[in-house]
C-alpha cells in the first residue's frame, strides 16, 4: 500500500526536477530574478487574510465602517508586503565556493557568498535566511538506484537559518555555512538547495530552488580494520641504490604538471615559464627507502576494507611515512604528503566492486594511473 | 554599596541584552500593543479579565530578562482552565457578543505569558488584530480610529522587527510608518469603490453598550438620560428654511400603551396584532402615506449613534425612504419606525417629514380600545378624578383641556430631582408631590384621560434639538422626552403636559429650563468649565469634526457611494459599473507601479559630462559613426571630416572644454555655461 504514494512522490519529484532545471539552470553564481523565485503567503500570512476576511464580515454584519476600513487597511498591507517581500528577495545573489571534501561520518558544508546583485548594487537583501536541501545528491542515472536504496534519500532535511548583515557594510562579503550530510562515500553532484526569505513581515514565504554545480567528494568513515603491510622490495630498483650519493635530494623528476595556486614555488619549472608563460610545476617521485603496500585481504567486505584503508591512510599520513594500496583493482604507488593522502582518500571514497558501477573521479591523478600501469608491468 | 551598584550595572545589562535582541523587542512592542488595546476595551471586559491581561503583560516583560521567571505550561494550562470555567459562569450574564470578546482577551493574556515560537507570536498578532476589530464595535470617533491605527501600526512594528533579524529598528519603524502610508491610499479606494453590503446575517449586540430610551418607562428612567450629554443622534435637513420650529421638534420614537399601575410599555397586545396585520399583507399607514406622494415633503437625514436597539425617532409623521437607507426600516402602525437589525454603529437613515398628515387610527377600533383600558391596580384617586372629569365635560376635548389646566394653574412644579413614588405613584404625584418630570406628568395625563373615557396613549422619543450648523440639528440623551397623544375626533392629537409647567423646556431647552426653576442637570465645577469661551468653540469644534466624521465617514453607505458615483458618472448602468471596477483594479495597480517599479537610476555623471554625451550623440545620429570605446580625440578626429564646418568646431571646442574640465590640474568647475552654449551651437549646426 505504502508503494504507491512513494512512487507517485518519486515521480513527481523527477518531474519537478527536469523542470526546475530548465527554469533555473545550474550555476556557480546566481542572481535571483523573476523566473528564479517563487511567492506564497505563509502559514501567517494565510490567517492575515482571513482575519481580513472575518473583519469584512463583522463590519458588514455591523454595519461598522471602521471596520471596513482596518479590514481593506489589512488587505492593502498584504498587497504592498508580496512587492516588499519579492523586492527584497530578489536583490539576493550567491555564489558557491568548491565545497571540501568530508568523511561520510561527519557533517560536510559548502560555503555560499552573499554577493552584490547585478541589478541592485544600492541595496542588498535583508532578514533571515532558511537554507534547506531540497535534494542534497544530484541523481544521475547510474546513482539512481544506487542512491535509492539509502535512507537518506527521502529523509527530511533539516532546516539552516542564517541572519543576513544587511547593508551597513558594503566591504564585508558575508558567508554562510551550509552544513551538508551524505551518509555515503562516493563522489557526488550537489543537489537544489532550498533558500527561503520571508522579509519583512513574514506575511510571504519567497524562496528559490538553486542548484550551484558542485561537487564534492564523500571520503568513507575512518575505521580500524584488517590491514595488512607488505614492505615493498625496493632492490628492484636500480636508481634508488645508485642515487643515493645524494643524501639531500631523495626524490626523483616524475612528471609535469599545470600549476596550481598554493604549490610551492621551488616546484615551478622556471625554465618553461620563461619559454612560453605555461606555469608548470614539477613533480617527484619519492624514492625513500621504507615505502609500504597496504592491502586488506579480499575475503573482506567492501565496506570495512576501504573504511580500514581509509583510516590507515590518515594514520600514515599524519606519522608522514610513505605508504601505497592495493585493494582489488586499486592500485595506488607509494608516496607520502597530503595530495597523495587526498588522492588516496578519493580513490577509496570512489571505489566500486561491481564493474558496471564504477564510477572514477573525473579529475584523476595522472600519477595513479601512470603507476597502475608501471606496476601493471612488473 | 558596591553590590548595589553592581546589581544596578547588571539589571543595566539585562536591559541593555534585551533591547539588543530583535525578538525581546519585539514581544516588547506587542505587550505594549496589547496593554493598549485593554484599556480601550475596558467596557465590554469583566474585571478579572482586565487584571489577568495587567498581569500577563507584566510577567511577560520581567520575564524577558531572565528566562526562568517566566512561567512553565503547566500553570498557564491551569489559568486556562480556570478562566474557561470563570468565563462560562460569568458568559451567561454579559451575552453572547462581549463573552467572546473575553475569551479572545483571555486566550491572547494566556499565550504572551508563552511565546516561544514563531507560531505563538504569529497567533498573538493576529488576535491582537482582531480584538482592534472589535474595540470598533462601541468606539466609533476620530480619535478610537487614530488611536487604532496607532495600535495597529505598533502590532507591524512588532512584526518587523521579529522578522527583520540584524535591522536597526529605525529602519524598521520606517518601513512600517511608509508601509502604512502606501497602503492608506489603496484602503481608501477600496473602501469608496467596493460595493456596501447590507448586513449579511444578524450578530450579537453588545449589552454594554446599549443606550438611550428604553422600551418601558418607570417614572425614573429618563431622569437618568437626562444626566447623558451624549448625542443620540444628528438630524441634517436639506435648507435651512426646512428646519422645524423649536416647538415643533417632537422626534417620535415609542407609543407606550400598556400601563400596569406603575410602568408603561409596549402593548404585547398590540405587537401581535401588528404580526397578524403584517402577515395578512396590511400595508401600514406610513407606507400609503408615502405611495401617495403628498407634495409638501420635507426630507431630512438622520445620523442616528449606535443603540444596540431598532427603534429609531422621526418627526411626526415621517416615513423611511427605504431605497437609499442601507438598513431597511419597517413603518409600524402607530406611526412609529423600526429598523431591521439593530443600530450596532453610526448610522445615516433617510427619512420625509410630511408636517401636514394627521396620525390616524393605524388599526381602526382596536386601537381605541387598547388606549380606553385603565390599569385598577391602585391609583384609586385619579381614577375617581377621571370619571368625575367625564360626568362634568361631555366633549372629550374639555376634559383634555381640563386636565392640562389643573397642570398649569394647580401648583405643579418641574423637577428632575422628584421624591420617590413607590406606591400608588399617580395618585401620590397628582395630589401629594406635586413636582416631577415628563414622565410623570405624561404618565399621569394618560392615565387621567383614559379614566375619562378618552383613549390616550404616552409617546417617548427627543424634544428638542441645538443647532450645530444652519440646517444641522443634534439632539442629545438629555432631550429624551415623553408626551401623551389623545384620540379626539378620528385623529391622535399631540398635547405635552410638561409644556403647562415648564414652559421654556419646549422653546430653550432642558438645561435653560431647569436654569431658570434653579436647577442643574450636571453639579459639578465641570459646567464652569463649560461655559468659558475658549472651551465652548473647542466643543463646537469637535462636535463639527464628530458631526463630519459621522456623515462622511460613519455614515458612508450604498446610498452615499451610488451618490457619490452617480455625481462622477451621471446615471449608472451596470456596463459603467463594470468600468468603475476594473478602473478601480486599474488603479490599483497604477498606485503599486508607482511604489515598485525600478526607479531610472540617475546617471552619476558631473554636469558637464552629460552634455558631452549628448553632444556626442547628436553627432553620433548625424555622422552614422558610434564612438562606443573611443577616446574623445580619436573619435573627433574620426568624424570631424563628416561634420559641417560649423559643428565641428563647436564639437572640438566642447571636447576641449571637457578635457581641460576633467583632465585639468585646477578644479574649474561652473564652466557647465560655456558647454551648452556650445552644445546649442551644434545642434544648430547640424540641423
Amino acid at each position: 500500500m505504502r508503494k504507491v504514494p512513494t512512487l507517485f512522490t518519486k515521480y513527481f519529484q523527477r518531474r519537478l526536477s527536469t523542470w526546475l532545471d530548465k527554469r533555473v539552470p545550474a550555476s556557480q553564481e546566481h542572481h535571483l530574478n523573476l523566473n528564479s523565485i517563487f511567492i506564497l503567503p505563509s502559514g501567517f500570512g494565510w490567517s492575515f487574510i482571513i482575519l481580513s476576511l472575518c473583519l469584512f464580515l463583522l463590519g458588514t454584519n455591523y454595519q461598522n465602517n471602521l471596520m471596513l476600513l482596518l479590514s481593506y487597511l489589512c488587505l492593502s498591507i498584504m498587497l504592498l508586503t508580496l512587492f516588499y517581500t519579492h523586492q527584497n528577495f530578489a536583490r539576493l545573489a550567491l555564489k558557491a565556493l568548491p565545497p571540501t571534501s568530508f568523511h561520510c561520518n561527519q557533517n560536510g558544508e559548502i560555503q555560499l557568498q552573499v554577493i552584490p546583485h547585478v541589478n541592485a548594487q544600492s541595496k542588498c537583501c535583508n532578514g533571515t535566511l532558511f537554507i534547506k536541501w531540497l535534494t542534497v545528491v544530484r541523481h544521475t542515472d547510474t546513482q539512481l538506484e544506487y542512491l535509492s536504496n539509502g535512507r537518506h534519500a527521502s529523509a527530511p532535511q533539516q532546516s539552516y537559518n542564517f541572519s543576513l548583515i544587511g547593508n551597513s557594510k558594503r566591504e564585508q562579503i558575508q558567508t554562510l555555512n551550509v552544513p551538508l550530510q551524505i551518509s555515503r562515500r562516493g563522489q557526488f553532484i550537489l543537489g537544489r538547495m532550498t533558500i527561503a526569505c520571508d522579509f519583512p513581515l513574514g506575511l510571504y514565504k519567497c524562496w528559490t530552488h538553486l542548484d550551484f554545480d558542485q561537487q564534492v567528494v564523500v571520503y568513507a568513515k575512518p575505521q580500524e580494520g584488517p590491514i595488512t603491510i607488505d614492505k615493498l622490495p625496493n632492490a628492484d630498483e636500480p636508481d634508488s641504490v645508485s642515487e643515493i650519493i645524494d643524501p639531500t635530494s631523495n626524490e626523483d623528476f616524475y612528471a609535469l604538471n599545470d600549476y596550481e595556486i598554493g604549490q610551492p614555488l621551488n616546484r615551478v619549472s622556471w625554465k618553461h615559464v620563461a619559454k612560453n608563460g605555461n606555469w608548470v610545476s614539477k613533480s617527484f617521485t619519492s624514492l625513500q627507502s621504507d615505502s609500504f603496500v597496504l592491502s586488506v585481504p579480499s575475503s573482506e567486505d567492501v565496506e570495512t576494507a576501504v573504511s580500514a584503508l581509509t583510516q590507515a591512510t590518515i594514520s600514515w599520513t599524519t606519522t608522514n611515512r610513505v605508504f601505497g594500496i592495493q585493494y582489488k583493482g586499486l592500485n595506488i604507488a607509494p608516496a607520502q604528503g597530503a595530495k597523495h593522502m587526498g588522492e588516496c582518500l578519493s580513490a577509496l571514497a570512489c571505489f566500486n566492486d561491481s564493474p558496471t558501477l564504477a564510477s572514477a573521479p573525473s579529475s584523476k591523478p595522472v600519477s595513479i594511473s601512470s603507476v597502475q600501469k608501471k606496476t601493471g608491468a612488473y | 554599596m558596591n553590590s548595589v551598584l553592581l546589581s544596578r550595572a547588571s539589571q543595566f545589562t539585562i536591559f541593555r541584552s534585551v533591547l539588543g535582541q530583535p525578538n525581546s523587542v519585539a514581544v516588547l512592542i506587542l505587550c505594549a500593543a496589547f496593554s493598549l488595546i485593554l484599556f480601550t476595551l475596558t467596557a465590554p471586559l469583566m474585571i478579572w479579565v482586565l487584571m489577568l491581561g495587567g498581569c500577563a503583560v507584566i510577567v511577560r516583560i520581567a520575564g524577558l530578562s531572565t528566562l526562568d521567571n517566566l512561567p512553565t505550561l503547566r500553570t498557564v494550562n491551569l489559568l486556562a482552565v480556570l478562566a474557561v470555567f470563570a468565563l462560562s459562569w460569568f458568559g451567561l450574564s454579559i451575552g453572547l457578543l462581549d463573552s467572546m470578546i473575553n475569551l479572545l482577551t483571555v486566550a491572547c493574556a494566556l499565550k504572551i505569558m508563552l511565546v516561544e515560537k514563531k507560531r505563538d507570536f504569529h497567533l498573538l498578532i493576529c488576535t491582537c488584530l482582531f480584538l482592534i476589530g472589535c474595540g470598533f464595535i462601541s468606539s466609533l470617533s476620530v480619535f478610537a480610529w487614530v488611536g487604532y491605527t496607532g495600535i495597529l501600526t505598533l502590532l507591524l512594528i512588532a512584526t518587523a522587527l521579529y522578522h527583520g533579524a540584524k535591522i536597526p529598528i529605525a529602519n524598521s519603524v520606517k518601513f512600517v510608518a511608509i508601509l502604512i502610508g502606501q497602503a492608506v491610499p489603496i484602503a481608501l479606494l477600496l473602501f469608496l469603490l467596493l460595493p456596501q453590503l447590507p448586513p449579511l446575517w444578524q450578530m450579537p449586540t453588545s449589552k454594554s453598550t446599549e443606550t438611550g430610551l428604553s422600551d418601558t418607562v418607570t417614572p425614573g428612567d429618563i431622569a437618568s438620560l437626562a444626566s447623558s450629554s451624549d448625542l443620540a443622534f444628528s438630524a441634517t435637513f436639506k435648507s435651512t428654511d426646512e428646519v422645524p420650529e423649536a416647538q415643533n421638534r417632537y422626534w417620535r420614537a415609542m407609543t407606550l400603551e400598556h400601563f400596569d399601575g406603575k410602568t408603561w410599555s409596549i402593548s404585547e397586545k398590540r405587537t401581535q396584532a401588528e404580526q397578524q396585520l403584517a402577515f395578512m399583507g396590511k400595508a401600514a399607514p406610513l407606507s400609503e402615506l408615502a405611495e401617495k406622494g403628498t407634495p409638501a415633503v420635507t426630507n431630512y437625514e438622520l445620523i442616528v449613534e449606535p443603540t444596540q436597539q431598532t427603534w429609531l425617532f422621526a418627526l411626526a409623521p415621517s416615513f423611511p425612504n427605504n431605497r437609499e437607507n442601507s438598513i431597511f426600516v419597517r413603518s409600524l402602525f402607530d406611526y412609529t419606525l423600526r429598523a431591521n437589525t439593530p443600530i450596532s454603529s453610526k448610522k445615516a437613515f433617510y427619512l420625509s417629514y410630511v408636517p401636514n398628515a394627521q396620525i390616524n387610527n393605524g388599526i381602526g377600533n382596536f386601537e381605541t380600545q387598547l388606549n380606553l383600558q385603565v390599569s385598577t391596580n391602585g391609583n384609586a384617586e385619579a381614577r375617581a378624578w377621571g370619571q368625575s372629569l367625564a360626568k362634568q365635560y361631555a366633549n372629550p376635548d374639555e376634559r383634555v383641556q381640563a386636565v392640562m389646566r389643573e397642570f398649569r394653574q394647580g401648583g405643579f412644579r418641574y423637577t428632575l430631582s422628584p421624591n420617590a413614588m413607590p406606591v400608588d405613584p399617580i395618585d401620590s404625584f397628582l395630589f401629594e408631590q406635586r413636582a416631577g418630570f415628563c414622565a410623570h406628568y405624561a404618565g399621569a395625563m394618560v392615565y387621567v384621560l383614559r379614566a375619562a373615557g378618552v383613549p390616550a396613549r404616552m409617546v417617548t422619543g427627543y424634544q428638542g434639538g441645538s443647532e450645530l450648523s444652519e440646517n444641522v440639528l443634534q439632539v442629545r440623551q438629555y432631550d429624551a422626552h415623553a408626551w401623551v397623544e389623545a384620540f379626539l375626533d378620528g385623529v391622535w392629537v399631540r398635547f405635552d403636559p410638561t409644556s403647562m409647567v415648564a414652559p421654556s423646556r419646549l422653546t430653550f431647552g432642558l438645561e435653560r429650563a431647569l436654569e431658570e426653576l434653579g436647577e442643574s442637570r450636571q453639579t459639578t465645577i465641570l459646567r464652569e468649565i463649560g461655559n468659558s469661551a475658549l472651551f465652548a468653540t473647542l466643543q463646537g469644534w469637535l462636535q463639527q469634526l464628530d458631526y463630519s466624521w459621522s456623515k462622511w465617514v460613519l455614515g458612508f453607505d450604498n446610498a452615499a457611494q451610488t451618490n457619490m458615483l452617480e455625481e462622477l458618472l451621471g446615471t449608472l448602468t451596470p456596463q459603467k459599473m463594470r468600468i468603475v471596477f476594473l478602473s478601480a483594479i486599474g488603479l490599483i495597480g497604477l498606485i503599486l507601479a508607482m511604489y515598485f517599479l525600478p526607479k531610472k537610476e540617475k546617471a552619476r555623471f558631473s554636469p558637464s559630462h552629460r552634455i558631452l554625451l549628448k553632444a556626442v550623440t547628436h553627432v553620433e545620429t548625424q555622422t552614422g559613426i558610434k564612438r562606443e570605446n573611443k577616446a574623445l580625440s580619436t573619435y573627433f578626429q574620426e568624424v570631424s571630416s563628416l561634420l559641417p564646418p560649423h559643428a565641428a568646431k563647436a564639437f572640438e571646442q566642447l571636447c576641449k572644454q571637457f578635457e581641460h574640465e576633467t583632465y585639468g590640474q585646477q578644479q574649474t568647475l561652473g564652466n557647465t555655461g560655456v558647454m551648452k552654449c556650445q552644445l546649442k551651437t551644434l545642434k544648430q549646426a547640424l540641423k
